[in-house]
């Protein structure tokens, strides 16, 4: 490495750098706008950021780098839509499921009140909580990607929690 | 809600066994445990990262990367601009004009204030039109004829030496070695070696190899050669082939011991054939005719 700063300009560098990150930012912007195809837009204009300062980033700060730069693509946009996550449903039919008829309802019921319960969170709720349980990410780690304190990842994290715990108060299972 | 604290840390996996117990007896946990385990139930969200890596090299290819100027790039910019504009400077500042003519060619043409030149075979002028109306000065080489308007003193340059005219008509000769002016109109002034000659309407000076003649007199009202003739008078008969060869565009062998003959005739520039009998004739010459290009004159 003759030139540290200069290596990520190159294509087999900044492509396994791309290989590395994209899923992950990928999810993540997935979380914050729930919308697929704007998801996929912004990480390829946050690389596209990166790539073009290639010479002045270093392979170390690229990825908080292209986290805030996607980051700030986010702040950008003005549309938000509904974070819906798809989950397996159970089905029936499945052979290898021995579980009773009533329970794949009860299940799948659910999951589809917390499936609403997660999407009308508010951004910031659902975003740190989703962070956190989908992608095993620690406050610390949430507190960098959203540029915010980890005080404030865990006051929205308890912001979360409330609200589905709320949400599932009467639900008897 | 109770017990944040330790419910944060559960969620956050960074509990101690003992708090983790603790936490397990509360409602609390009760309630959040089937929401934080069935949340797993979920699907990440898919995305396939060779397909976007695609996209994205698409993306990152067409558009240019900015090329930072270096700074001998830059040097190298300015130094184009300042050679650009010093070309330009000398294009549009250098106004001289060009006008010649190729063997068997005359042309007729107007300087700036309407003085008419006829420029005779293989000759060149050039002048500044820019200048034109300070300084009307032009350079000849090789044979013309100039009707100048009224106005300052007109000069011809020539190697030989220079005509000075006002409001005249004139022509002037100047090939190797030979000069001549004939004055047809007004007044001219040759200037050579030092020395001033006046020329009036139907005189004319010869100079041959440097050495200026005497003022002869003349009785055309145009020079020969525009009536499609050329007369010579004691000429140097090598003076006499060469206006020939320029005239026709042909080359003529001849004897050289014949070059300094003095020769006194004339030649019609409508036909070859003629015009080489009527300078052989008088030196009993022969003539053979080798080509369309090539003649020699025997004796």
């Amino acid at each position: 490495m003759l030139d540290p700063q200069a290596e990520l300009c190159k294509d087999s560098v900044f492509n396994s750098f791309y290989k590395e990150h994209s899923d992950s930012l990928y999810r993540f912007m997935y979380y914050r706008c729930g919308n697929k195809d704007r998801s996929l837009d912004l990480v390829q204009e946050a690389f596209l950021k990166i790539w073009n300062k290639c010479s002045e980033v270093t392979f170390e700060k690229a990825k908080s780098y292209l986290f805030s730069a996607a980051n700030n693509l986010f702040l950008n946009e003005v549309r938000h839509d509904k974070v819906v996550l798809e989950y397996a449903k159970i089905k029936p039919i499945s052979d290898t499921t021995n579980e009773s008829p009533e329970y794949i309802m009860e299940e799948n019921e659910y999951m589809d009140k917390l499936q609403k319960a997660i999407a009308n969170l508010t951004d910031g709720q659902r975003e740190v909580f989703l962070l956190s349980r989908m992608e095993d990410k620690k406050y610390s780690e949430i507190a960098e990607m959203l540029a915010i304190s980890v005080k404030a990842v865990e006051k929205r994290m308890m912001g979360a929690l409330n609200a589905l715990r709320e949400e599932f108060q009467y639900f008897r299972k | 809600m109770q017990h944040e604290k330790e419910i944060l840390k559960w969620i956050d996996g960074t509990i101690t066994d003992s708090e983790l117990a603790e936490l397990r007896k509360t409602p609390e946990y009760a309630q959040l445990k089937p929401i934080i385990e069935k949340t797993a139930n979920f699907k990440k969200p898919d995305f396939n990262v060779e397909q976007a890596l695609e996209g994205f090299t698409k993306l990152k290819q067409p558009k240019n990367k900015v090329v930072t100027l270096t700074s001998w790039k830059k040097y190298a910019s300015i130094a184009a601009a300042i050679i650009l504009m010093v070309s330009l400077y000398f294009v549009f500042a250098n106004t001289n004009t060009t006008v010649n003519t190729d063997y068997a060619e005359t042309t007729i043409f107007n300087l700036p204030d309407a003085s008419e030149v006829v420029l005779n075979s293989g000759s060149e002028i050039v002048y500044s039109k820019k200048n034109w109306e300070k300084k009307r000065e032009l350079t000849l080489s090789g044979e013309a004829f100039f009707k100048v308007s009224k106005g300052k003193t007109f000069d011809v340059i020539t190697d030989q030496g220079t005509v000075t005219v006002v409001g005249t008509q004139f022509n002037v000769n100047e090939r190797d070695g030979y000069f001549e002016v004939a004055c047809f109109e007004g007044k001219v002034q040759v200037t050579t070696n030092n020395k001033e000659v006046l020329l009036t309407p139907g005189k004319a000076i010869i100079m041959i190899q440097g050495n200026l003649g005497d003022v002869t007199e003349f009785n055309a009202v145009t020079p020969d050669w525009m009536n499609n003739q050329s007369d010579f008078n004691e000429v140097p008969f090598a003076l006499v082939i060469e206006e020939l060869e320029r005239e026709f565009n042909v080359k003529i062998n001849y004897d050289k011991s014949l070059a300094n003959k003095q020769f006194t005739g004339g030649f019609n520039h409508g036909d070859l054939n003629e015009a080489v009998q009527s300078i052989a004739f008088p030196l009993n010459l022969k003539v053979t005719i080798k080509d369309q290009n090539l003649i020699e004159l025997n004796e």
